[in-house]
């Protein structure tokens, strides 16, 4: 422990030069700003200054990049608020209640909760990695393949049941989304799948391109066609935070934080899952407002925000102790970092452990940049919905097209976003689950990989999936969420099926005063 | 009449105007379809392949094929059990006359979840937009991102506003150019010129 706070006094005092604190909030400042532009999410942040910073030594460059990761997270959950526009999928599930909450007036709370969310979230995440690492790496390498398949698929089967709506849509969004994730050439074979003979299709369905056309071009089509709704004015409301909006936030932040800094950890998963994860717990806990979920409940944005960014600082845990990306942001700074000439994983933090707390002090200060920048901004972004709605949506589809054809610079995949745009606003229309599909299709590859490789371990014997203790349990809760909402059906149904049979029974009260 | 005999009335909705149930069946010839391409997958090339290529889109075909099935039996079961509900009252002959009357939100007799009712899109609406869309995809190369981008804009802000045509003339030559300058001279990501190719 004393070791551990006197590196991080070391590197606090690398990481706090004029020089390295500009970086950060240059990197802060970037990532926000194109987080904000649909489409283009961490990834894209992160590659755009990824030539500024081999200009710089390696602290400063990791340093900036890792403010670019954070700045982009809480950049795509403004868009995904104002205008359904989720940057990346960490914000998909924003887009349920925070967009609710903007269309209500409450643009302002809800940003606002997301910027402290994110802000706790991510501090408390830094604090954990700084001292649990070690022990947490330790414990994700206990999960073996057998355990993140069943995992993966518990976390699809909970979403599927526990959303707002219809759970047998969920389903059907799932394995839509599962569906489309086959598409292109198998990993694993390197056969091409359900590709038509197209050879644009051999590296199957960009996610970005996906959840940009199901959810910004769907919506716009949504609102620029509904008469008298383009015309009208949207309610900015009150831009701050009520006694009543923190009281609300609080549980949900800390929640958020814990679920999502866990579930980072998990090396290939990522924070990804964590804000789906948050959402769920949200709803499931919160007894008192479980009916305002999916209609503007501030809990479900401010869980899956905290989640969201918790999640990123539970990613980087596997990147420096094991070397392992958590997810795809994370794979590029493990480029980053052996362009560097620096190899993560355990010997990292012995051999240059200068390095790794100098990153991890200016992890704490990014995040005090990303509440000192965006929380003043909360107004300003609120602001934008007093663009008149067919400029904004007009707007926001010119991003959209942008966003996609930047992507790959490929015309074909303008085709794609419009027939995905049709398919989003289909979903929308008949009220299957967006969400759902865009996390069936982050898993799906993911789902297939782990089953692969069980199956290839035991080969080919499932009896791989109830091995172990822990995928036990895990195999277990699948059971209990499959058949908990199967009983409760059968109940309600004997339970309307009652006044039925005794309206229809003769003599009965009901069905003397009908005839 | 009593409940049980309206169970047998041959005028009950199943299909039409029961989008739930529409849907349920597109999505079982999705997944039908879906099954009969993941068949035709070419298998591994490697002999101790342990889960073929076309395994797991054969499994997420017949999960669309049994899913779709079951929501449209779950919709017209439930479409059955309310006409059941309201037989002999004039509420329910309305909405059997007409069925969108009993279902506002337009996404189905049943099924929807207690989803919120949702406004009617306007057709013509719609298919203006669809069509601004295809056009901005269409002319985006060889036009160039500011002139494609500034005819989408203009054209679609005048079809819902013709009453500031200088406004809108603004918002369009600020956005497209504003956005090309960006992406061009400041994140170094290169748009399509098209006819503005004589821009620095």
């Amino acid at each position: 422990m004393t070791d551990i706070l006197g590196d991080l006094a070391t590197g606090f005092g690398h990481a706090l030069t004029p020089a390295n604190i500009g970086w950060v909030l240059l990197g802060v400042l970037v990532g926000t700003v194109v987080g904000v532009l649909p489409g283009l999410g961490s990834i894209t942040a992160i590659a755009l200054l990824i030539p500024v910073a081999f200009g710089l030594d390696p602290l400063s460059g990791l340093i900036m990049l890792c403010g670019v990761y954070f700045g982009s997270q809480y950049g795509s959950s403004t868009t995904a608020i104002l205008v359904q526009t989720p940057g990346d999928m960490g914000s998909v599930v924003t887009t349920i209640d925070g967009h609710e909450m903007a269309k209500g007036g409450r643009a302002g709370p809800a940003l606002a909760t997301a910027a402290i969310g994110s802000f706790l979230a991510g501090t408390l995440s830094v604090v954990a990695l700084t001292f649990l690492s070690p022990w947490l790496a330790d414990a994700a390498l206990q999960l073996g393949a057998a355990e993140y398949f069943l995992l993966m698929l518990l976390a699809l089967l909970l979403v599927s049941t526990l959303t707002t709506g219809s759970s047998l849509k969920a389903v059907i969004s799932a394995l839509i989304g599962l569906a489309l994730a086959t598409v292109g050439i198998n990993p694993g074979s390197g056969v091409p799948r359900l590709t038509f003979g197209s050879l644009e299709l051999s590296s199957g369905f960009d996610f970005a391109l996906v959840a940009i056309s199901i959810f910004a071009v769907a919506e716009a089509a949504r609102v620029l066609s509904v008469r008298g709704r383009s015309a009208e004015k949207r309610e900015v409301g009150r831009i701050w935070m009520s006694k009543e909006d923190w009281r609300r936030s609080a549980g949900p932040w800390g929640r958020g934080s814990v679920v999502g800094f866990v579930i980072g950890v998990m090396p290939g998963i990522g924070p990804s899952l964590a804000s789906y994860v948050s959402y769920i717990l949200e709803k499931t806990v919160n007894r008192k407002h479980r009916r305002e979920f999916g209609k503007g409940a501030i809990e479900g944005v401010a869980g899956p925000e905290a989640a969201n960014n918790a999640g990123v600082g539970g990613a980087l845990v596997p990147m420096f102790t094991l070397g392992i990306p958590g997810s795809s942001t994370t794979a590029l700074l493990l480029f980053v970092f052996t362009m560097y000439g620096l190899q993560p994983g355990p010997q990292l933090l012995e051999t240059n452990s200068t390095l790794v707390f100098g990153i991890i002090a200016s992890l704490y200060i990014g995040n005090v940049a990303l509440l000192a920048l965006n929380l003043p901004l909360v107004g300003l972004f609120a602001q934008l919905l007093r663009i008149p709605t067919p400029h904004l949506y007009l707007g926001v589809t010119a991003f959209a097209v942008l966003g996609v054809y930047v992507l790959k610079f490929s015309q074909f995949d303008l085709y794609v976003m419009i027939a995905f745009g049709v398919l989003g606003f289909l979903i929308a229309r008949y009220g299957f689950s967006a969400a759902t599909l865009v996390l069936g299709m982050v898993l799906g590859p993911l789902l297939e990989q782990n089953l692969e490789r069980a199956l290839n371990i035991s080969g080919g014997d499932p009896a791989v999936f109830v091995e172990r203790p822990i995928s036990r349990v895990l195999v277990v809760l699948i059971v209990v969420v499959l058949l908990v909402p199967l009983l409760s059906l059968l109940a309600r149904r004997r339970r309307d099926r009652r006044p039925l049979v005794d309206a229809a029974a003769p003599g009965s009260e009901r069905a003397e005063k009908k005839e | 009449m009593t409940g049980i005999e309206s169970r047998e009335s041959p005028r009950l909705p199943l299909l039409r105007g029961n989008a739930d149930a529409v849907a349920g069946l597109v999505v079982a010839a999705f997944g039908v379809f879906f099954a009969v391409a993941a068949v035709n997958v070419e298998a591994s090339p490697f002999a101790n392949t342990v889960l073929e290529p076309g395994d797991l889109p054969l499994v997420v075909a017949v999960g669309l094929i049994v899913a779709g099935l079951a929501l449209t039996v779950q919709s017209v079961v439930r479409a059955r059990r309310r006409a059941v509900d309201v037989v002999g009252a004039a509420a329910g002959r309305a909405a059997r006359a007409d069925p969108a009357a009993s279902d506002p939100a337009g996404s189905g007799v049943a099924g929807s979840g207690g989803a919120e009712p949702r406004p009617r899109p306007d057709r013509r609406d719609l298919l203006v937009y669809g069509a601004l869309l295809v056009g901005y995809v269409l002319t985006l190369i060889p036009l160039g991102y500011i002139a494609s981008t500034f005819v989408f804009i203009l054209v679609g802000s005048m079809y819902h506003d013709r009453l500031h045509l200088v406004r809108n003339v603004v918002y369009a030559v600020v956005f497209s150019m504003g956005v090309f300058v960006v992406f061009n001279y400041a994140l170094g990501v290169i748009l399509p010129p098209g006819v503005m190719g004589f821009m620095p």
